[in-house]
């Protein structure tokens, strides 16, 4: 059988971030960290020795992950470890030819660049017309990557203070729970660097969000998307700068806010 | 620092739902929002198809004493953060115009420059030799702080440093207890050590705050050491973002070593 498509490394960093549901997993948890490179030689029973948890407790625990038993676990989960640390030789490489004072300027100067096209190409009329669906919507909820969804929680409150029901669900149990409460006259924003949300089972929630025609708009980096896709589309930063588009989204965000605050709806 | 249980109860709902019953009465209080004071126990406990108990145990889960604890202090602090928004009263979304978000824009570049103007190279680098010498390091902070800081930790990760980030309040309040000699708590923003002052006086790990603002010089004495990176007054979520990435050159650098700087930026 191949191997399921799932991170497992990924899932595990988001579980212990987010969703840790007692002191046993903790204990597990912290056993696993701590061991991650060899993991894959280390049997549930001396886990179990180790975190001073239950082998029962430690099943549960793997039963999180999905499709896998703990040697598969185990196995999937130092691979994709070991993959992630491959990030390594890309910044052995940077730091061989660069000063780390170079590489902060470069930083710095992309974080810059990145709002000026932010600034430059935003189409102004296209985000009035999305803070209409906004205030004409029954509730609004936004999808995306942890760390956008952290930067649009202000927009949130505001939207809250100003009777708009908002949600943000980032556990994705709760988020999928609350999908299915909603209808054609709510209102999703995906926040996605490549213009689909890149959670797990994405496309799925993607899908089943067109099933029931809730409106949909899309904040994205990537120009080369399906735009039909959704009802409307705001792009910020540039195609290339994944991570220096967090930049871009507190601009973005703070535009947005001050929309908002206009009270012709 | 009074909290603001408004934004506090929205922030954690939207982070640590337990069960659809917890999904279902969150959105029924955001839904009510605004007159939330005077919406019974049995009418929340009606429309979100939940018991009294249930809801009483997940707003006791949250902090409060009991219900009416709960109403109480949300519904006050929710009047406090209705917009008065006089200045834009009436005003249609289009005369925010162009030059009022080209102020945003210019407001951001601003903070950019005076961060990336006032970095503090050399506490930069001791920050990052301090980081790579510890058994493992457990960030504090924020949600929003410890988003920004997630390239940090699976930087840390990438060189077998483990690196926590919980953000479960009772999760990290177990695994702080764990913590031993060697393990560093790293802290990323100002208003913790104010809000949650048992972390620091239980303290068994070696504490260490990043300073991106003067407005918390007065709590430095809880920390073992606190490393001024920027000398300036921002205290910008975008501020931190340049600070959380550049660190992360900082890191490999300590580990990699760097370079003869012949590249041009």
């Amino acid at each position: 059988m191949d191997r399921p498509k799932y991170n497992y490394y990924s899932i595990f960093l988001e579980l212990m971030k987010n969703d840790v549901k007692s002191k046993n997993e903790l204990k597990i948890i912290q056993v696993i960290f701590e061991n991650a490179e060899i993991l894959n030689t280390i049997d549930i029973t001396t886990l179990s020795k180790l975190s001073g948890c239950s082998i029962a407790s430690i099943s549960r625990f793997v039963k999180r992950f999905p499709q896998c038993t703990y040697k598969e676990f185990t196995h999937y989960f130092v691979h994709d470890f070991n993959k992630h640390k491959y990030a390594k030789s890309t910044h052995k490489e940077l730091l061989k030819e660069n000063k780390v004072e170079t590489l902060i300027k470069k930083e710095y100067i992309g974080a810059k660049r990145n709002l000026e096209t932010t600034f430059t190409d935003l189409d102004f009329n296209q985000l009035v017309e999305v803070i209409e669906m906004i205030s004409s919507a029954n509730s609004v909820t936004l999808i995306g990557a942890n760390h956008s969804l952290e930067i649009f929680s202000k927009l949130q409150l505001k939207l809250i203070s100003h009777n708009i029901p908002t949600y943000i669900f980032k556990q994705r149990n709760s988020l999928e729970m609350h999908l299915r409460t909603l209808n054609s006259d709510d209102l999703v924003i995906f926040i996605s660097v490549e213009g689909r949300y890149q959670g797990r089972d994405g496309d799925v929630i993607f899908e089943y969000i067109k099933e029931i025609e809730a409106k949909t708009v899309l904040f994205t980096q990537t120009r080369r998307i399906e735009t039909e896709d959704y009802d409307k589309v705001i792009y910020y930063g540039n195609d290339l700068d994944v991570n220096l588009g967090y930049y871009s989204l507190i601009l973005l965000n703070d535009i947005i806010e001050e929309l908002i605050s206009y009270k012709d709806f | 620092m009074e909290i603001n249980y408004y934004n506090d109860f929205i922030l954690k709902t939207s982070n640590d739902l337990q069960s659809d019953n917890e999904i279902v009465i969150t959105q029924k209080i955001i839904k009510n929002i605004n007159h939330i004071f005077s919406l019974s126990l049995t009418e929340l406990s009606t429309q979100s198809y939940s018991s009294p108990a249930t809801i009483i145990r997940f707003i006791k889960r949250l902090g409060f004493e009991s219900y009416t604890d709960f109403r109480q202090k949300v519904s006050s602090s929710y009047i406090q953060s209705i917009p008065n928004e006089v200045a834009n009263r009436g005003k249609s979304k289009r005369s925010l115009n162009i030059l009022k978000v080209k102020k945003f824009y210019e407001e951001k570049v601003h903070c950019l420059e005076s961060t990336y103007n006032h970095l503090n190279i050399s506490a930069l680098k001791d920050l990052a030799n301090q980081l790579v010498q510890a058994r493992s390091v457990t960030l504090l902070g924020d949600y929003h702080s410890l988003e920004i800081f997630y390239l940090l930790s699976i930087t840390l990760n990438m060189y077998n440093i483990p690196c926590y980030i919980f953000k479960q309040k009772e999760v990290l309040l177990e695994h702080l207890h764990t913590r031993k000699e060697g393990d560093l708590v790293l802290h990323t923003l100002s208003n913790m050590a104010n809000q949650h002052p048992y972390i620091f006086n239980n303290k068994v790990a070696k504490n260490v705050v990043i300073k991106v603002s003067n407005k918390f010089f007065d709590y430095e004495h809880y920390y073992d050491k606190v490393y001024k990176v920027v000398d300036n007054e921002e205290d910008e979520y975008l501020s931190l973002q340049l600070i959380g990435n550049i660190i992360v050159y900082f890191i490999s650098a300590e580990i990699l070593g760097e370079g003869n700087g012949q590249t041009k930026v």
